[in-house]
């Protein structure tokens, strides 16, 4: 049973040169008056289940937060239907109506009335309230005497108490420090595992990779994509590529300098490998291809199944198409929910690629030592790109091009087991020492 | 053959202000928080609290004594109920204070409170409501001042003053339905506000504060922008219950209470349509 569905919406600004057109057309009156038009929103259709989570990503000025706006209620679309089935909480604002003058306790109700919440429901939820803050004796005092953290501890624990079917979340996470955010995210685990519906506007793709059932992405009012969060995200860095390398120059920043670290071989001794296994998404520009990506233990045998500890190789090969004054070899390790895990390429590792000449052909082995990551299936995504670190443009990526899985002979808590030496110490009289003779 | 027409029902506007009262009174607990937070914003944190909604008509009346009764030598006329001319100026000037400081503070309250209504789901038809109710708390203070300089002066109260409510209630539906309008209008044309307080100075020498009715009879262009005047009706009928001089006339109480509900109803009908608005302008 979908509590949100949302067919065709679409939702078109006016910007009007005088205001007076504007009420003019408010009221009825203002046909003819000259206006440009600007759609936040086209033609956007989605539906969501009770109890799933959803984030929506884009760019600035996509159409995410109108899209709140309009599931929240606050906002009317001009196009199209949304229907949403159930008690709304918007936390769209840290802290839209606290008033400075006022103390915390006051604030609380205040808000929670604004929430739609009488007095003896809040005064039940007060105390959780107060407990999530953890502002202590603050309560009492003005808001103005916050420190920022205590003000956005406070709003969010009013906002999730409210006990909502819907939470509509616009970016308000982002804004805390580490021990607000992780206090957030665990908080939205509790009312997902609730059984809440959850929508997440975000610029934290891994929020929305670790967090989100599903995503869209949004682009310039468009649904570009609707899917499992790691392919959305991942088609969303594809854009975001796209556009930089549309954004124009690289700069030849580091050109030269650091040592270039690839001895010339004859092209029949090269050591190359010509297959990709999966090709899940591959964006560039076409300068580079990657010919092929492979994984191999150290005596050069492919592997698909591994342990932690291993010593590996990961043997990438790239043709260059045009010249390329800065090449850079590398790839991404991810595991199965689409997080990054680690990533390594030439630049990175310093040990930069002289200049490619159109029709060269390039391998990187990058000798790698498997940490004893927890078991389950990773994927490797190669890629080619052309710049520094921080300025580079893709000539070829490919997501999860190949994928292989990590056992474990020992339980692994978490993502990995760290490398540890532990210590005891005790104050305990040492036991009678027993007979081990 | 047609058995019937398809006809889109169209709602009667009464209709339609009638539910948009009733989600206004589902809404109490809110207004109640608003008109609190209203009240002590306005107090908490100054030293003198409500002392100070007390000091600013008592400076008006004193001021305008001063220039009127004592430099200029005006006496009220018999007729009016007294001859004290602060007495006098007090029962016309407190409705007329009421109404425009409830109609000056409207006029920025929805920008004012921008991001409510752009970041929660919130009914912003209460701002203005809200902002009366407080504003009537200062009216009550104010009345209760009136009614100490009456028992004072004149030693007694006439049987008339229980009808002041009647004239205050609809003060009251004239001055929301003209917040309505004015906030609503504030959000689109920022001059609003500014245009609203050269209205009021015009609008406030245009009511018989200082004067009564009576007295300006050979200015007939005048006594029909009187008659024009709600206002001109409730500060008049004020005066006349206070001073307990006659009964007010029926004709002009039913006259008020046309004007009255008609821009209640108005406002409220135009604030309801055009607040979806809001959100795209804020």
């Amino acid at each position: 049973m979908p509590v949100i569905q949302v067919r065709n919406l679409s939702k078109l600004y006016r910007i009007y040169g005088k205001p007076w057109d504007k009420l003019r057309e408010a009221v009825g009156l203002g046909q003819g008056a000259t206006h440009k038009e600007f759609w936040a929103l086209q033609d956007i259709t989605f539906e969501m289940e009770a109890g799933s989570t959803l984030g929506v990503i884009g760019q600035n000025g996509s159409g995410k937060s109108t899209l709140l706006q309009i599931l929240a209620g606050i906002m009317r679309q001009t196009r199209g239907d949304c229907f949403v089935a159930g008690k709304i909480s918007a936390l769209l604002e840290l802290g839209s109506g606290f008033n400075p003058e006022f103390s915390g306790r006051e604030n609380v109700f205040m808000n929670g009335a604004i929430l739609g919440l009488d007095t003896n429901e809040m005064k039940e939820r007060f105390d959780e309230i107060a407990r999530f803050a953890e502002i202590g004796s603050f309560m009492e005092q003005p808001v103005k005497t916050y420190s920022s953290g205590m003000f956005m501890r406070l709003a969010f624990a009013v906002a999730v108490n409210v006990d909502p079917d819907i939470l509509l979340v616009d970016e308000a996470l982002a804004v805390g420090d580490l021990v607000f955010q992780h206090r957030c995210m665990h908080r939205m685990n509790q009312l997902r595992a609730n059984g809440k519906t959850i929508v997440l506007v975000t610029h934290d793709l891994m929020a929305v990779t670790k967090f989100c059932d599903r995503a869209l992405l949004l682009d310039s009012g468009r649904l570009l994509e609707d899917g499992k969060p790691d392919i959305v995200v991942q088609k969303y860095h594809a854009l975001i590529f796209e556009r930089e390398r549309k954004y124009g120059e690289f700069g030849m920043e580091g050109a030269g300098d650091g040592d270039s670290t690839a001895p010339p071989v004859p092209k029949e001794d090269m050591p190359l490998v010509r297959s990709i296994p999966n090709i899940d998404h591959r964006f560039g520009n076409g300068e580079a291809s990657v010919l092929g990506i492979e994984l191999m233990d150290e005596n050069g045998n492919p592997v698909r199944e591994t342990f932690g500890g291993k010593r590996l190789l990961v043997r990438i090969s790239v043709e260059f198409h045009q010249d390329v004054a800065q090449p850079i070899i590398g790839y991404t390790l991810r595991d199965r929910l689409g997080v990054d895990i680690s990533a390594c390429n030439t630049s990175y590792a310093e040990r930069h690629l002289p200049p490619a000449g159109k029709g060269d052909l390039f391998t990187s082995d990058f000798w790698i030592t498997l940490p004893h990551i927890a078991p389950g299936s990773y994927s490797l995504s190669p890629a080619a790109a052309k710049g520094s670190i921080s300025k580079h443009d893709m000539c070829d990526w490919i997501d999860n091009a190949l994928v292989f899985s990590v056992n474990s002979a020992s339980l692994i808590y978490g993502v990995l087991k760290m490398p540890t030496e532990v210590r005891n110490y005790t104050s305990a009289r040492s036991p009678e020492p027993t007979q081990h003779q | 053959m047609p058995v019937g027409q398809m006809i889109q029902p169209i709602k009667a506007p009464w209709i339609i202000f009638s539910s948009f009262l009733k989600k206004i009174y589902v809404q109490r607990g809110l207004i109640r928080n608003f008109v609190i937070r209203d009240l002590r914003s306005r107090y908490v944190g100054s030293f003198m609290g409500f002392f100070w909604s007390v000091i600013h008509p008592i400076v008006l009346v004193v001021s305008y004594t001063f220039v009127f009764a004592v430099v200029f030598k005006i006496r009220p006329t018999p007729l009016s109920g007294t001859t004290n001319f602060p007495l006098f100026l007090f029962c016309g000037i407190l409705p007329w204070l009421f109404f425009s400081d409830t109609l000056v503070r409207s006029s920025t309250a929805i920008i004012d409170n921008s991001n409510l209504i752009t970041k929660t789901l919130f009914p912003s038809e209460i701002l203005p409501l809200s902002i009366l109710i407080s504003g009537l708390v200062n009216h009550a203070i104010g009345f209760g001042i009136l009614l100490i300089m009456l028992l004072w002066i004149e030693g007694g109260v006439s049987v008339y003053i229980l009808l002041v409510p009647v004239y205050l209630f609809f003060l009251m539906l004239f001055t929301l339905g003209l917040s309505w309008l004015v906030s609503s209008l504030n959000v689109f044309v920022r001059d609003v506000s500014q245009i609203l307080s050269v209205i009021l100075t015009f609008w406030f020498w245009f009511t018989p504060i200082f004067f009564t009715p009576d007295q300006i009879k050979y200015l007939k262009w005048l006594q029909i922008l009187l008659r024009m005047n709600p206002l001109a009706y409730v500060v008049s009928g004020y005066r006349d219950c206070i001073l307990g001089m006659r009964m007010p006339e029926i004709n002009s109480l039913l006259i008020l209470a046309a004007s009255s509900l008609l821009i209640f109803i108005f406002g409220g009908l135009f604030f309801r349509h055009i607040k979806r608005e809001f959100v795209d302008v804020l």
